[in-house]
């Protein structure tokens, strides 16, 4: 064996090393997404059709939502993971207050900083996060340009929906 | 010196070893497919190859009507993986000649 074979083989070896550290990210993450779009369908679902009860949803759902991220295995280790994700969400919180958004505006913030986040996931940690991005964003913008007296139920139903059923393709080997 | 293990060298083994030895857990005949690159029958075939020579041990879970077949590296396979690997970096860094394999 030669050099430039054992170069070929040990580089085999590292794309199959990666290649489980995405599947095992998939996995991890799967059931987190679903938990999260059935956060956004109820949510803007119930904005859209009953918006008397929509802010209990909305903070019982988050509450449910962050329970159930934070006791999923592999619970995040890395503190400075951690505290990425919550600058990111005080940021989005900022500019929410300093621009005064409505809530459709501010809806509209959220479904594109959560495109946003999954587009960095799917840089760092496996391509499949780049299609829920994509599919979130699409929601987004359909609700806002083309449907804008229906931008709730565009929410729900295309960026929940998405989330819902992203969560389980994604763990799919 | 260290020296090649002709069960791991094959490629599709290499691929299921180093996933196996990545992985903390135990990893699904499903995810072994996804990264191996192997069919049904092949990844059987290889599971069984490693499985005689003690390398890995394999377990099936019903659920439901279905069988789930899990796959873990054994002590064994993770000491030879790595031998493996070592003697793969002693090649490109101390060897310019061309070296026989033979385990």
């Amino acid at each position: 064996m030669d050099k430039k074979q054992a170069l070929e083989i040990l580089n085999d070896v590292a794309t199959a090393r990666q290649r489980t550290s995405e599947l095992r990210n998939y996995r991890g993450m799967g059931s987190i997404i679903s938990a999260w779009g059935v956060v956004w369908l109820l949510g803007f679902g119930a904005q859209s059709i009953f918006p008397v009860a929509a802010p209990f949803i909305w903070i019982a759902g988050w509450l449910g939502a962050l329970v159930w991220t934070f006791t999923r295995p592999p619970k995040p280790e890395d503190f400075r993971a951690l505290s990425t994700w919550v600058v990111a969400i005080l940021c989005v919180g900022l500019v929410l207050v300093v621009t005064k958004a409505n809530q459709t505006t501010a809806a509209m913030i959220f479904g594109l900083a959560l495109s946003a986040a999954y587009a960095i996931l799917g840089i760092w940690s496996g391509k499949r996060f780049l299609l829920l991005a994509a599919l979130v964003l699409i929601s987004v913008c359909v609700g806002w340009w083309l449907v804008p007296q229906w931008l709730y139920l565009a929410l729900a139903l295309g960026g929940g929906g998405a989330l819902i059923l992203g969560g389980v393709w994604i763990r799919r080997p | 010196m260290k020296q090649c293990h002709e069960v791991i060298h094959q490629q599709h083994r290499l691929r299921i070893v180093a996933a196996l030895d990545s992985d903390p857990e135990p990893l699904d005949f499903a995810t072994l497919k996804a990264i191996s690159g192997a069919t049904d029958g092949n990844l059987g075939a290889h599971l069984l190859t490693l499985e005689k020579a003690g390398l890995i041990s394999i377990s099936k879970e019903m659920i439901g009507r279905r069988t789930r077949t899990w796959v873990s590296l054994t002590a064994e396979g993770r000491l030879a993986f790595r031998e493996h690997v070592a003697f793969l970096e002693d090649i490109i860094q101390t060897s310019h000649k061309p070296r026989e394999i033979g385990s």
